[in-house]
C-alpha cells in the first residue's frame, strides 16, 4: 500500500486545503478545514479505497496522516 | 398529534422538544458553526418558545433534542412538511453541539428506521446549502440520491440561499443501510 497513493486520496476529501499541505507527519487536526464531516468522508473513502473499515476511535487515537495510514494497512 | 415518541438506543436519546428547550435551541442554531448553515433563527428566546407552541399544535411533524444517556442536549432534528401527495417527508434541523457527526450518523440511521416503520411515506428528503460542500458529501456519502437545486429557499445572513435536495427511497433504504452500518457501525 503506498503512503503517496493515501495521502493523495486523503488529500481529495478536503475541498480548501492545497494538496500540499498534507504529508505524512501532517497533524490533520490542525489543518483548518478538518472537520468530524471530513474524518467521516476519510472513513468512506478507506472503506471504497482499501476495503478496510475504520473506527471513530481510529481516528481519534491518530494524530498524523501516516498514523491514519497505519492504521489503515494495520487492518489489511 | 402524538408528539411523544421517544427513540433510544446505547448511544443517545432522541427525546421530544418541549417549551423548555426553546433555550437551547436558540443557543444552538446560533452556533458559530451551525450559523451559516441553516436558516437564520432570531435569538429571542420567547419567540422560540412561541414557534415551539405553534409547531405542538401541527399533526405529522416530530421535533427531537437529541441527548447523551446522560440527558445532557448535543442537538436537534426533525422530520416535518408531510406530504401524502407524493409520499414523502422531509428531515431536517439536524444540528449538533460540537463534532458529534458519527453520533449523528448513527441517530440518523435510528430515525429512517423508525420513519419508514411508522409514517406512510416512500421517500425521506432533505436539503443542504449549496455552498456547504462538505454536508453536500455527506449526504452523497451516505448514499442518498440527489434530486434537484431550489434557488433562494434559506435566508442567511439576511440573504437568499440556494439549496440541494436529496432523497433517501423506502426501496433503497434497507441496502444503504447495510452500507452506512458496514462503514459506520451501528
Amino acid at each position: 500500500m503506498d503512503i503517496n497513493v493515501f495521502i493523495e486520496n486523503f488529500a481529495g476529501q478536503f475541498d480548501e486545503t492545497p494538496a500540499d499541505q498534507i504529508k505524512p507527519e501532517t497533524n490533520f487536526r490542525d489543518l483548518d478545514e478538518w472537520s468530524s464531516l471530513i474524518a467521516l468522508s476519510i472513513i468512506a473513502m478507506v472503506d471504497e479505497e482499501y476495503g478496510v473499515t475504520l473506527k471513530g476511535d481510529d481516528i481519534k487515537n491518530s494524530t498524523t496522516v501516516k498514523d491514519i495510514f497505519d492504521a489503515v494497512v494495520a487492518k489489511k | 398529534m402524538d408528539h411523544s415518541v421517544v427513540l433510544v438506543n446505547d448511544e443517545r436519546i432522541l427525546r421530544p422538544v418541549t417549551v423548555d428547550d426553546a433555550e437551547f435551541i436558540v443557543h444552538l442554531r446560533n452556533l458559530p458553526h451551525v450559523k451559516g448553515n441553516i436558516n437564520d433563527t432570531s435569538t429571542d428566546v420567547e419567540k422560540q418558545r412561541e414557534w415551539i407552541r405553534k409547531y405542538l399544535e401541527r399533526p405529522n411533524e416530530w421535533y427531537w433534542i437529541v441527548e447523551s444517556l446522560d440527558h445532557r442536549p448535543l442537538g436537534t432534528t426533525s422530520l416535518y412538511h408531510y406530504n401524502a401527495e407524493k409520499r414523502q417527508i422531509e428531515s431536517g434541523r439536524w444540528a449538533m453541539v460540537k463534532d458529534h457527526n458519527l453520533k449523528m450518523i448513527h441517530g440518523r440511521t435510528q430515525l429512517y428506521d423508525w420513519a419508514f416503520s411508522h409514517i406512510d411515506v416512500d421517500h425521506i428528503v432533505c436539503d443542504a446549502t449549496s455552498y456547504n460542500k462538505h454536508v453536500l458529501r455527506y449526504h452523497r456519502m451516505l448514499g442518498e440520491r440527489e434530486i434537484g437545486v431550489e434557488k433562494g429557499v434559506f435566508i442567511i445572513n439576511g440573504k437568499p440561499v440556494d439549496v440541494v435536495w436529496f432523497d433517501q427511497s423506502r426501496a433503497e433504504w434497507p441496502e444503504a443501510k447495510r452500507r452506512i452500518e458496514r462503514i459506520f457501525g451501528q
